[in-house]
């Protein structure tokens, strides 16, 4: 018998009194409502297997000492553990499949550090970074993680994910604000990782650099319950130029030169596609409608000190019109910017052929593409989505392409390549919840094909990606590696068992 | 144009273990588990304090899809609807709101739902921990009917009240008798605009409580009001409690209609007839001020300028707090409903975080609109030993207006 088929140990009784003696009665909850609404997290969810993932109890953690108690117990006992943060993750790595302890670490989100002389601060991992930034914000500072979900995620989620951030064409992504970090393992040992072994140095050439290895493991090695984080003076000035083209290849070339121009200000670029752009039109509150023969809309957005961004956004048009861009004007580009957080949610966004709305979920499917890469992939994906809306008809929608930067302090290169799906999650049952898991499973194959991959940001650690992840994208010895490491520093499989295939570390 | 959210005829129907939940309660139920930004969850702030998303909207929504998903049951699910402050942010914040608002009429109705479920739970038997407070309350509502006449007029002894109905103060049980200072001083302000009023003594129970416990019997009463609007020829109701106004903006029209009737609130109505009329208060009150945004102006009506703007109009006197959109997140921890009976220590700590925020302006004064906050506001003062004093808006604008007031403050004037 493997370590990862061999029975987990209950929550007893005696489990459940020993969780509470070590957190308090109220912070382990073990009504079912409490445990069932931790058995998803954002993505559309098999809701009709609801009862096979929810947790045996779920624990809010005040400190690192109430990890440490909670782990060396779920080791002792070999219980599973899946950490949760804000529960926004798109690859639902918060998602119990193993039940046993969920550990909501949303109580720990305290600041304990503003270090202005230093630019960083000291932050709870269950802090969220919207809550974070309106403290820093009447000091002029920032924490630059400015992802769609800026409202919802918390740090801890973003470690576990290795986020991507909006902007980081100029701030730089999660590995790069989050300089170091305080992990408790599954045995309860405490370590800090960072470039080297301090707390604040970003840069260091000593030993192994252990802060990479403890991001974006999604819950499978550690619990981070501190980190010290990267802040950034407030941009004197935000733009955002909104661009309209008649098609595709001119969309296209004017994104590669403002990307590899050599701006220094630019924090993102991006192209609508034409299925995006229909998408955006039927919901008129939450974008400005465009002219008919509107096809594709580019957007760069450049933040800085007016004295450098003004002359770069000059420069900036120029390319745009060089390529045949209109400037679609400030209403636009305030509109459209100030609600990126907010576009995706309105579950009436799903339309049948005929035009009416109907209730329907969106997901977000989040490869990494690099440049030339780009015009295959998106016709790929829309093939493979097309074909699912025939063959399933109202439950499958396509709802169009974003491409974005994604290449940390620099425009080019990388690119999101992101096709949105909207799902009839409520009709969910096992086949069709089969065919969404293949359509994963082939939109995931068609950019590991084009030696890009999986995930850019959510992680790949989700039915339908992880075997194709594992098996396809890192099979030059990453996935051996990564078994090693799991089964080194997690020997009893209690970690978040179940993602990213690695259950095959413990096969004899 | 008054904010109103849909009247969903599918909570009229108790939930019962005996038959399935209604498909389009589930449909309701998924929109927000389905929103996945969990901006109901965020910006709450009861969630703020207990840390814990089941106390949230995007917890209770998601606990009703499970249970017509065969997880869990509902008699297990009232513990949690008790941690929910009535203030409406949810619902102002999330999508099906804020996007779609009520052109699918799917706008979140979270003030509803937990009513709702609270009152099924008590007609099936079920009880609620520590709501034998609550009942001691709206029984001393119930007990006040029989005498309301004299006790809702008691209030405006030596004051001249010279109209007629045609415009009416709604003045309820609790400003009556314990925020006396509001409709007292109110009533001299609009003397001295020259503004002509009577007094509308019968308003029956309008504690937002009773909708937790038997919408019927808030009917009962609601109904009656209408009716005696109607009788008595009110054209214009001043209303003084903003727990009533919102109630009244908000509920009312679901069940009755209104026609014929404006709502105003008392700060709005006041600031109005300064305008027409041409006044600014004489007496000038330098200083800057905290000001707190009731809830129930704020998020369940989103009228949240009147108290502001007639601040603004009080010479010398400037608020220095953050705008209305930013105190979505604050409730004084008092609660549109029986929150702070039911969770004492809760209520507490989301009280002392807003009176703190407002420290940290170096501010000795908050100014309020709504009669419950100053009592809690009061007594978190109290207990935290803040350095923030809670004074009503009218307080402030009687002072400026040369009013004289045994108990105003002494930080403002
Ligand atoms: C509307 C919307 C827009 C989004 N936009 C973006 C975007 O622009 N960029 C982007 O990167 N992502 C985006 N996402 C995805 C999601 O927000 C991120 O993946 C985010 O990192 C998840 O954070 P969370 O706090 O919600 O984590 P959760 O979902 O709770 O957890 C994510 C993973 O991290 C693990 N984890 C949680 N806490 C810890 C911890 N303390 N230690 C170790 N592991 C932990 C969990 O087990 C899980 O595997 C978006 C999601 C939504 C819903
Ligand atoms: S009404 Fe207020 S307290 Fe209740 S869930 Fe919504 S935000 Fe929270
Ligand atoms: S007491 Fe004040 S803040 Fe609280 S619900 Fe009533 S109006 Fe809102």
């Amino acid at each position: 018998m493997t370590a990862a088929t061999s029975t987990y140990g209950a929550v007893t009784d005696e489990v459940v009194a020993e969780l509470k003696r070590l957190l308090g009665d109220e912070n382990v909850l073990t009504d079912m409502h409490e445990r069932a609404m931790r058995a998803f997290s954002c993505a559309p969810a098999p809701l009709h297997r609801w009862k096979d993932q929810t947790p045996d109890v779920v624990v809010l953690p005040g400190s690192t000492e109430d990890v440490v108690g909670v782990l060396k117990l779920a080791n002792e006992r070999r219980i599973p553990v899946t950490p949760r943060a804000g529960a926004s993750g798109l690859a639902d790595g918060a998602m119990p499949l193993r039940k046993g302890i969920c550990v909501d670490i949303k109580r720990m989100n305290e600041i304990f550090e503003i270090d202005e002389d230093n630019m960083c601060a000291t932050v709870g991992t269950g802090i969220n970074m919207l809550k974070l930034n309106e403290v820093l914000e009447p000091l002029g500072k920032i924490y630059p993680d400015d992802l769609a979900g800026y409202a919802n995620a918390m740090l801890g989620g973003r470690i576990g994910c290795g986020g991507w951030t909006l902007i980081g064409g100029k701030f730089g992504h999660i590995p790069d604000t989050v300089i170091s970090m305080e992990c408790v393992l599954p045995d309860g040992q405490v370590i800090w990782v960072g470039g080297g072994g301090t707390k604040k140095i970003r840069k260091s050439s000593s030993g192994y650099r252990l802060k990479d290895l403890f991001m974006q493991h999604q819950g499978t090695l550690c619990i981070a319950t501190k980190a010290v984080i990267e802040l950034y003076p407030k941009s004197e000035v935000e733009f955002a130029g909104y661009f309209a083209f008649d098609n595709w290849d001119d969309a296209y070339a004017a994104l590669y030169d403002v990307t590899t121009r050599g701006f220094g200000n630019l924090s993102s670029a991006m192209i609508f596609d034409d299925k995006k752009i229909d998408f955006l039109r039927r919901d008129d509150e939450a974008f400005i409608p465009l002219p008919k023969e509107v096809k594709f809309v580019d957007l760069f957005t450049m933040y800085g000190l007016k004295c450098e961004v003004e002359p770069a956004v000059r420069e900036g048009f120029r390319i745009m019109k060089k390529h045949g861009g209109r400037y679609l004007g400030p209403e636009q580009g305030e509109g459209d910017w100030a609600s990126r957080h907010d576009r995706y949610h309105l579950s009436y966004h799903g339309r049948t052929p005929d035009g009416q709305a109907t209730l329907m979920s969106w997901h977000c499917e989040d490869t990494a593409a690099y440049h030339t890469a780009l015009p295959i992939l998106r016709e790929q994906y829309h093939e493979i989505v097309g074909r699912y809306m025939t063959e399933y008809p109202g439950v499958f929608d396509d709802w169009g392409i974003f491409i974005y930067t994604s290449n940390p302090f620099k425009g080019w290169g990388d690119y999101l390549i992101e096709i949105d799906v909207g799902i009839a999650e409520l009709q969910y049952n096992d086949e069709t919840w089969d065919a969404w898991i293949r359509m994963k499973r082939e939109i995931a194959e068609a950019a590991v094909a084009q030696e890009c991959s999986v995930s850019i940001c959510h992680g790949s650690c989700r039915e339908g990606d992880d075997d194709v992840a594992m098996h396809k994208e890192m099979k030059n010895g990453t996935f051996d590696i990564m078994k090693k490491i799991k089964r080194m520093i997690d020997p009893n499989n209690i970690m978040n068992p179940g993602k990213y295939c690695l259950d095959e570390a413990y096969d004899d | 144009m008054p904010y109103q959210l849909s009247k969903k005829d599918f909570y009229a129907e108790p939930l019962s273990k005996a038959k399935p939940i209604d498909e389009e309660f589930v449909k309701e139920a998924y929109l927000v588990f389905a929103c996945r930004h969990k901006f109901c969850r965020d910006i709450c702030p009861n969630f703020d304090i207990t840390r814990n998303e089941a106390h949230s909207s995007y917890g209770f929504h998601t606990s009703i899809l499970a249970v017509s998903r065969g997880v869990g049951q509902l008699d297990e699910l009232i513990d949690n609807f008790t941690y929910c402050l009535e203030c409406g942010a949810c619902e102002l914040r999330c999508p099906n709101t804020c996007m779609g608002g009520d052109f699918y009429r799917r706008s979140t109705t979270t003030v509803d739902l937990v009513r709702k479920i609270r009152r099924d739970h008590m007609a099936d038997g079920g009880e609620i921990k520590n709501w034998s407070a609550v009942k001691e309350y709206l029984d001393e509502h119930r007990g006040f009917v029989a005498t309301q006449g004299d006790l809702v007029t008691k209030w405006a002894e030596g004051i001249k009240v010279a109209g007629d109905l045609k415009t009416a103060l709604f003045v309820d049980f609790f400003t009556a008798t314990q925020g006396t200072e509001v409709p007292r001083l109110a009533a001299q302000v609009l003397n001295k605009l020259g503004v002509k009023y009577g007094i509308y003594t019968t308003p029956g129970v309008t504690a937002p409580e009773l909708l937790s416990e038997n919408d019927d019997e808030w009917k009962k009463y609601a109904g009656e009001n209408v009716a005696n609007f109607k009788k008595l020829g009110v054209q214009t109701l001043v209303v003084m409690n903003p727990h009533d106004y919102a109630l009244l903006i908000r509920e009312y029209p679901k069940w009755f209609d209104m026609d014929g009737i404006e709502t105003v609130f008392i700060t709005d109505f006041i600031l109005k007839k300064m305008k027409e009329k041409g006044v600014t208060p004489p007496k000038a009150i330098e200083g800057k001020f905290a000001y707190h945004d009731p809830c129930t102006l704020n998020t369940l009506v989103v009228e949240a300028e009147s108290p502001r703007d007639l601040v603004g109009m009080v010479p010398g006197a400037e608020i220095v707090d953050v705008p209305p959109g930013n105190q979505w997140r604050y409730c004084c921890g008092n609660g549109n409903g029986p929150y702070r009976k039911l969770h004492e220590d809760i209520a507490y700590r989301i009280g002392q975080k807003r009176l703190r925020a407002a420290a940290d302006l170096g501010v000795d004064t908050i100014l309020v609109a709504c009669p419950h906050c100053k009592d809690q506001f009061t007594d978190v003062k109290q207990k935290a030993g803040l350095p923030v004093e809670p004074v009503h808006v009218i307080e402030l604008v009687a002072k400026a207006m040369g009013i004289e007031w045994e108990t105003t403050s002494p930080t403002i004037g």
